[in-house]
């Protein structure tokens, strides 16, 4: 049986430590890139294979500025190659260059089973592109992408139109753009995309062109990271003989050659200018643009306690939504309420335009005629170059006291029907942050609380106790000899306990004592009156329960040896009373022992 | 021997109370101070402060709540409802929290049924109203009282503890796979919120799938597979679903 571990063990050694060696050894990572030369326009494949694992986390790139990286997928694959495996996965990347020049990827990482493995270091050489203006597109080109800003000078929170047109004289399919993140402007959209036929240099193109209304946030050299286009076009064929296959240019017809491709505009930089310091308005709420200001009141007569209608609208292009919350000064003769303002954005055109409209409501205090002061709000209007303002005219109402007819209606009203009024929102909110101190305590569930685990265990293993110990209550109340079994192992000692006592005041039958001990234990056992049993119904017994042999022998001999001791030696010495009471003892665990085990 | 042990466990317990006390009083004073920034309009402050409370391995229902109200305030609605949904997974009976939740779900582009069935939150309201640690505490007192009673009832039968005991049975049964059927969906069937402005969502997992729909900012969706970066998500739409894949890093986790 050891034998046999031991070669199992040994098979599984030599075949870990052979899977370890194989594994680490055969581990090999590379990167290729489909040409070393290219020019602005190109986009290039990088492929990092890792040879010898399929386990492998994602390679790192070191720090590279120079290309745009865009993941491509993975593939992998495992052969078993006259019997020997090989997997291996590859990882692939689309290179986009942004600038011209010699450069140099750096070792790429990739950790395969705890190590780090490094690819060689790749040399590209990128040349400037050979179309730098939609003008001197070469013929060959199906398709490309161009990205420009309509201002690249604008002031702060000017806007300014970046626009995207993708030219193309190829169908194209599943065409998907991805704007640039537009860091540091805030964007507008503008309405439905166009598509117009343009024709250059005789090649008649289809253009798409998409736009969004950027409004800079912050002075100095913002850039636009690159747009990317993704789309299917169809693989063009080489070969354009006679015998070519007339359909593979149909996209329907030559499924088999449509290739997945990625276009990427330049980054585009837009240096955004401050606004001027000198003659800004206090009031200046950074809104640039040409707006105006209007203010009207849906009735010039209101009764003390009504309300009216009082809009005020800016409208005007620019950076509409910026524009603050007119303030009206409070009044003793008239209450105001404010509403939440509306914009509304009309984004046809080659600039936004709009008008934010805010709602007050007018509640006369007093009876006389009022004004409501005009309101004004700076704007810097870039074409002009200057901080201009627009005021809204100033609105007159005569409040009246209410008529006796109307103080009548009112007490009707108030008899009759329901006069209360629906709570009319002014605007909606979220609800305030929680700061009560119970958000320092972790509300998480740890399973593995030791105090869980205790509260989980703890009451079953109770009720498992409890439910053994009446088990054995019942069974010692219903079953006499077992009970007397059980029993007799204890009863024994006290009574051998007892007869050394007794021994010891002076009483003279110990020998006597000590037998019937053993032999009570013995009757214990058997549910029968053990006191009366002689030696020989002893072995008897004691061998039809399938006691030891030895044992046996050993009971008899000591019971013999006591009834000898009874009647030969009338005074016992304390060495002999030692002695006779440890054969006794040991006599009786040997015993209980073997019951036991006949018992099982 | 005794004493040596004694004098081990008072030098322990001097050494890690204050420890304890001073980490205590370190999360205080970053909380209040988050509450601060928020009441005076510095979000950005107030959410680098709460961040950095759940930086610290604290996980509350209230701090993501706060957390909600920043992201909120700064008009990241993604990050909003992620917060949120992080939220509802230990509070899930605060009112306030609904109230925020909903309102934030309103400006989200995309028209989404979120939520769960009103008859099933009405039938299973314990596991609706109940976070997981209460689910698995309210477990651990009925186990803790079948078995007490059980136990009681083998010495002292009746016909009313029997029927005591079997209703306790059958309620701890019911609570036990509750906290179980919630850790398991807390660790493997998650949520997730789109905290990227548009996204496109693909057939496969690679930017060379094709585009199939666009989610925008704080869409919510459940999330079925990981694979290489990409999660495979699913959401309602109209009575049916929509499948596709989209980039992990676009998408917030509720967990």
């Amino acid at each position: 049986m050891t034998s046999l571990k031991s070669i199992i063990f040994y098979v599984l050694l030599i075949f870990f430590l052979f899977v370890t060696l194989t594994s680490a050894s055969g581990i090999t990572v590379s990167a290729f890139i489909d040409k070393a030369e290219a020019t602005l326009d190109d986009q290039l494949n990088l492929s990092v294979t890792v040879n010898g694992a399929q386990k492998i986390s994602e390679p790192v790139f070191p720090p590279v500025k120079d290309f745009q990286i865009i993941p491509n997928g993975n593939s992998s694959e495992v052969k078993i190659i006259n019997g020997v495996f090989s997997a291996s996965k590859a990882f692939n990347y689309i290179l986009i260059p942004q600038r011209e020049g010699n450069f140099t990827i750096e070792q790429i990482r990739v950790e395969v089973q705890g190590k780090v493995y490094k690819t060689n270091p790749i040399n590209i050489k990128i040349s400037s592109s050979v179309a730098n203006e939609p003008k001197v597109i070469s013929e060959s080109k199906d398709f490309f992408l161009t990205a420009e800003v309509s201002n690249p000078n604008p002031y702060i929170n000017e806007q300014i139109n970046y626009i995207i047109r993708f030219y193309r004289k190829v169908p194209v399919s599943d065409a998907s753009l991805e704007r640039p993140n537009f860091e540091g402007f805030l964007m507008e959209e503008y309405g439905k995309e166009k598509e117009t036929v343009k024709v250059i240099d005789g090649n008649e193109y289809l253009v798409y062109e998409t736009k969004v209304a950027l409004f800079p946030t912050r002075p100095g050299k913002l850039e636009i990271p690159p747009a990317k286009l993704r789309f299917e076009a169809v693989k063009k064929s080489k070969n354009r003989g006679f015998f070519a296959d007339p359909f593979s240019d149909d996209p329907f017809f030559s499924r088999g050659q449509i290739e997945s491709k990625i276009l990427s505009t330049k980054t585009l930089e837009v240096q955004v200018k401050p606004l001027p310091k000198e003659n800004r308005p206090a009031n200046f709420a950074n809104l640039v643009g040409n707006f105006k200001f209007t203010a009207t009141l849906n009735k010039d007569k209101i009764k003390i306690g009504e309300s009216a209608t009082l809009t005020l609208e800016v409208s005007g292009h620019g950076n509409i939504r910026g524009v603050p919350e007119p303030s009206l000064k409070e009044s003793p003769d008239f209450k105001v309420y404010s509403d939440q303002p509306a914009t509304v954005i009309n984004n046809e055109g080659n600039i936004l335009t709009g008008k934010k409209i805010f709602k007050k409501a007018i509640i006369p205090l007093k009876e006389g005629t009022f004004h409501i002061p005009s309101v004004e709000i700076s704007f810097f209007n870039p074409e002009t170059g200057k901080y201009e303002k627009a005021i809204s005219q100033k609105v007159t109402f005569t409040g009246l006291i209410t008529g006796e007819d109307d103080k009548l209606h009112f007490v009707e009203n108030f008899k009759g029907l329901n006069p209360k009024e629906s709570i009319k929102v002014l605007r909606k909110d979220i609800l305030p942050i929680n700061m009560s101190i119970s958000a320092l305590k972790d509300q998480r569930l740890n399973l593995y609380d030791p105090l869980y685990l205790a509260f989980s265990m703890i009451p079953a293993l109770s009720y498992l106790s409890c439910l053994i110990y009446k088990k054995r209550k019942d069974r010692y109340l219903g079953d006499i000899k077992f009970a007397r079994s059980k029993k007799a192992f204890k009863e024994a000692k006290k009574k051998i306990k007892e007869a050394k006592i007794e021994h010891e005041v002076g009483k003279e039958d110990f020998c006597a004592d000590l037998s019937r001990a053993v032999r009570e234990y013995l009757g214990n056992k058997f549910n029968i009156t053990g006191s009366a049993l002689t030696p020989g119904e002893v072995l008897e017994k004691l061998e039809a329960a399938g006691i030891d042999k030895n044992s046996v022998e050993e009971t008899k001999k000591f019971l013999e040896k006591l009834e000898y001791e009874k009647f030969v030696s009338k005074t016992l010495s304390v060495k002999k009373i030692e002695e006779l009471l440890n054969s006794g003892k040991e006599l009786l665990k040997r015993l209980e022992k073997d019951f036991r085990r006949t018992t099982l | 021997m005794k004493a040596l042990t004694a004098f081990s466990i008072i030098v322990l317990l001097m050494i890690l109370i204050p420890s304890f006390a001073d980490s205590s009083e370190e999360r205080s004073n970053i909380f209040l101070e988050a509450n601060q920034a928020y009441n005076k309009g510095d979000y950005n402050r107030a959410i680098s402060l709460y961040e950095k409370l759940l930086e610290q391995n604290l996980r509350n229902g209230l701090i993501y709540y706060n957390l909600g109200n920043c992201y909120y305030r700064t008009g990241e609605i993604g990050k909003a409802i992620l917060s949120y949904r992080r939220s509802e997974l230990y509070n899930p009976r605060d009112e306030d929290l609904k109230a925020n939740l909903n309102y934030a779900r309103k400006n989200t582009r995309d028209k989404i049924n979120t939520g769960n069935p009103k008859i099933l939150e009405s039938i299973f309201f314990w596991y609706y109203n109940l976070n997981c640690k209460e689910l698995f505490i309210l477990f651990l007192i009925l186990n803790w009282l079948f078995w007490s009673l059980a136990a009681f009832r083998l010495f002292k039968p009746s016909a009313l503890l029997r029927t005591i005991v079997l209703v306790l049975l059958f309620t701890a049964i019911l609570t036990g796979i509750s906290a179980a059927s919630k850790v398991y969906a807390l660790k493997s069937l998650r949520s997730g919120v789109l905290i990227s402005k548009e996204i496109s969502v693909r057939s496969g997992n690679g930017i060379n799938n094709p585009a199939i729909f666009k989610l925008h900012e704080g869409a919510e969706f459940k999330i079925l597979d990981n694979s290489d970066g990409w999660l495979k998500i699913k959401l309602p739409h109209n009575s049916s679903e929509m499948k596709g894949w989209v980039e992990k890093k676009f998408v917030g986790i509720v967990d």
